[in-house]
């Protein structure tokens, strides 16, 4: 993959992309309406169409991340057969069911392995790299350190997300509606605030289950001047002025990579950097 | 001669593994020391892996080994390695997650591969990508029902292994890392800490919110799973104790043996589940199997889990010459006690305890002390690593 990084917002909503575009996105990703969790905004496949038309010069990435089960193979199918004819760029997948109807139906369209946390080595990169797969979304919980290492051994394209609430965890229980209904109650949203240990924790739910994202804002910004990849992923989860003034600094930094421009966005938004300088631990004690 | 379905069994360590397949298991999966997703239990070294495999092999069973863990780069170094030490040892399977590594072992070795359910995989079109990439048999995800399961049987007819009992994870395997933000613990990499158990306040709400599941227990539906086609039943808890597995193990080897032969009734079911339901002292459901999992499938009601004092003692020897049995003890139990002895080859036997003697014979009424050598006069000769426990009505 070349050098020039892709500045990439995720959008809630249709009424900002011009003023992003203006700023300086090069990509956009969107929602499969109904074929998703843990996104603000899905489009359906004509709004997709028309968005594909409508900004001929962006990069249109669609995703399509959650589990899939046998009742909606057939229609998964059809999706991907007209996204094929859209021209976008590809489609993030977490279900090898899209990999295997690609390989199958012989689609042109390319794909992003965005299997969430499970993008972590450089060898599983390679393997759907050999699979023809294009792209790989690489995880939130891996360290700069190692997103060099994978950088450097793999030809696959990566995504980094650099922006956002990282999500933690996702099921298919309603565990919302499931709260309420064990309690009598009504819910009346569909996004809590909850709370352990006095740290702060989103749980959204929808159709497909329920989504938690970590309370802290991920500003990875540090990592573009370190690291060259090929599209930096911005959530655009903040109010419209603020993420503006977010994505303007990050484009800058992008063409730039002056250091000076990460300081400016921490003292915007903070310098919570998820895992890139933190190593996970997994074994708390020795074996005998 | 038809070809029983599997039961596989957890296993935490030899000596758990030689109770769990003296109890009815017909295979177990265990951990090594590395790349499992259990990096806190106990483990097996090389060397224990191969005493397992021996001992396995000389009841005609199997061993498998979880290498199921998210690979990150820095664990790829000494895997393959670690691998043939494992194929040495004569190992019967692989359960694999990270696709590399399926690719790796079914390029180099002579073994199976069965792909982990932290595969969280869901639907047929899946099941085809895997069985291209060689996979001999699919763990399927927890959160399918027992109608796909037949729909992918039926048009792939791959080997198919189901979850039937034990704790499930609230989230879709693969797709939590709770433990990473909160613990910075890896869950993908074996370090999960159970966030999903902790208890939350929520806005607007006095009562905490959890997400804790009940456990799965599908002793009532084991004949639907056969013949959906499901050739492995397996159950979770690779840290739970012998006698949890001796239990479970022997309740779900009566369950199939008798549906196998054409007897399996409501009483033996009835008595199983209610002896499987006092092991673990949790509250079960089917959860995704029958219908979409609800409120009544999770715990958020407040929950007793009550310390279980069942377990009673584990037989150590028997002296048909004079009819005393030898155990250790693990329970409280006294002279007039209600008890039962349940013994590896399925025989159960009920009775009232006449008299306790420690180990010099000397009678003592009471056995009080963990760990004790106790001897009982019992006239049935009983086979070593049976089992004492409460009688249960």
């Amino acid at each position: 993959m070349g050098d020039l990084m892709k500045l990439t917002v995720v959008p809630n909503s249709l009424n900002n992309l011009d003023e992003y575009i203006k700023i300086g996105a090069d990509a956009f990703i969107f929602a499969l309406k109904g074929y998703c969790s843990g996104y603000n905004l899905e489009l359906t496949l004509d709004e997709i169409k028309d968005i594909r038309d409508t900004y001929k010069d962006i990069d249109i990435f669609v995703a399509v991340n959650k589990n899939i089960f046998n009742g909606e193979l057939k229609s998964l199918e059809e999706k991907l057969i007209e996204l094929d004819k859209f021209n976008i760029q590809g489609i993030l997948f977490y279900d090898l069911s899209i990999l295997n109807i690609k390989q199958r139906l012989n689609l042109n369209i390319d794909l992003v392995w965005n299997q969430t946390h499970m993008v972590t080595n450089y060898d599983t990169c390679n393997y759907y790299f050999d699979k023809g797969v294009k792209y790989g979304f690489l995880a939130g919980e891996i360290t700069l350190d190692e997103i060099k290492e994978i950088k450097a051994k793999t030809h696959m394209g990566l995504f980094a997300n650099v922006f956002g609430y990282p999500l933690m965890s996702y099921t298919r229980r309603h565990l919302l509606k499931n709260y309420f209904i064990s309690n009598g109650k009504e819910m009346n949203k569909t996004e809590y605030l909850i709370t352990n240990n006095n740290e702060e924790y989103k749980i959204s739910e929808e159709e497909n289950g329920n989504s938690i994202f970590y309370g802290k804002l991920l500003n990875g910004s540090i990592i573009i001047p370190l690291v060259s990849l090929d599209y930096v992923v911005l959530n655009e989860c903040v109010d419209v002025e603020l993420f503006s003034k977010v994505l303007d600094l990050f484009r800058k930094l992008v063409d730039t990579k002056d250091v000076n421009l990460v300081k400016e966005i921490d003292s915007l938004v903070g310098d919570y950097r998820g895992f890139f300088f933190q190593k996970t631990i997994y074994k708390v004690k020795k074996n005998g | 001669m038809v070809k029983k379905v599997e039961l596989l069994s957890p296993a935490g360590d030899l000596e758990r593994l030689k109770i769990a397949l003296l109890y009815g298991a017909d295979a177990v999966y265990i951990g090594g020391q590395e790349y499992s997703l259990r990096a806190n239990a106990n483990n097996f070294s090389i060397e224990e892996i191969k005493e397992a495999c021996d001992f396995a092999h000389s009841l005609g069973k199997k061993v498998y080994l979880t290498l199921n863990i998210v690979f990150h780069n820095e664990d790829l170094n000494g895997v393959y390695d670690f691998i043939k030490q494992v194929v040495d040892a004569k190992i019967d399977a692989f359960i694999v997650s990270d696709p590399f590594i399926i690719k790796y072992i079914k390029d180099n070795f002579d073994v199976e591969v069965h792909l982990s359910t932290q595969g969280s995989t869901t639907n047929l079109e899946s099941v085809k990508f895997w069985k291209n990439e060689r996979i001999d048999r699919v763990v399927l995800a927890r959160e399918v029902s027992i109608k796909e399961i037949k729909e992918i049987y039926d048009e792939t007819g791959i080997d198919i292994e189901v979850f039937i009992h034990g704790a499930m994870c609230t989230f879709y395997s693969g797709r939590c890392c709770l433990s990473n933000y909160f613990t910075n613990r890896d869950s993908n990499r074996g370090g999960c800490a159970q966030i999903c158990r902790f208890a939350f306040d929520i806005e607007d709400n006095e009562k905490k919110f959890t997400m804790a599941t009940k456990d799965l227990n599908m002793a009532r539906h084991i004949d639907k799973l056969i013949e959906a086609g499901v050739k492995s039943l397996k159950v979770e808890g690779r840290m739970r104790s012998p006698y949890y597995l001796a239990t479970v193990m022997s309740s779900y080897r009566k369950i199939i043996d008798n549906y196998y032969e054409g007897n399996l009734t409501e009483e033996i079911i009835d008595r199983e589940e209610k002896i499987l339901s006092r092991v673990a002292n949790r509250e079960t459901s089917t959860h995704y199997y029958l219908k979409e999992a609800d409120h009544n499938d999770q715990y958020y009601t407040g929950r007793q889990e009550l310390s279980n004092q069942d377990f009673l003692g584990q037989i150590i020897s028997y002296d048909k010459e004079n009819k005393i049995l030898t155990l250790t003890q693990r329970n409280y139990f006294k002279e007039g006690d209600y008890v039962e002895i349940f013994t590896p080859s399925g025989n159960t036997y009920s009775f009232i305890i006449d008299e306790v003697y420690n180990e010099k014979m000397e009678r003592i009424e009471v056995a009080r002390h963990p760990e004790e050598i106790i001897k009982l006069k019992f006239d049935i000769p009983v086979e070593k690593d049976s089992m004492m426990r409460v009688k249960v009505d």
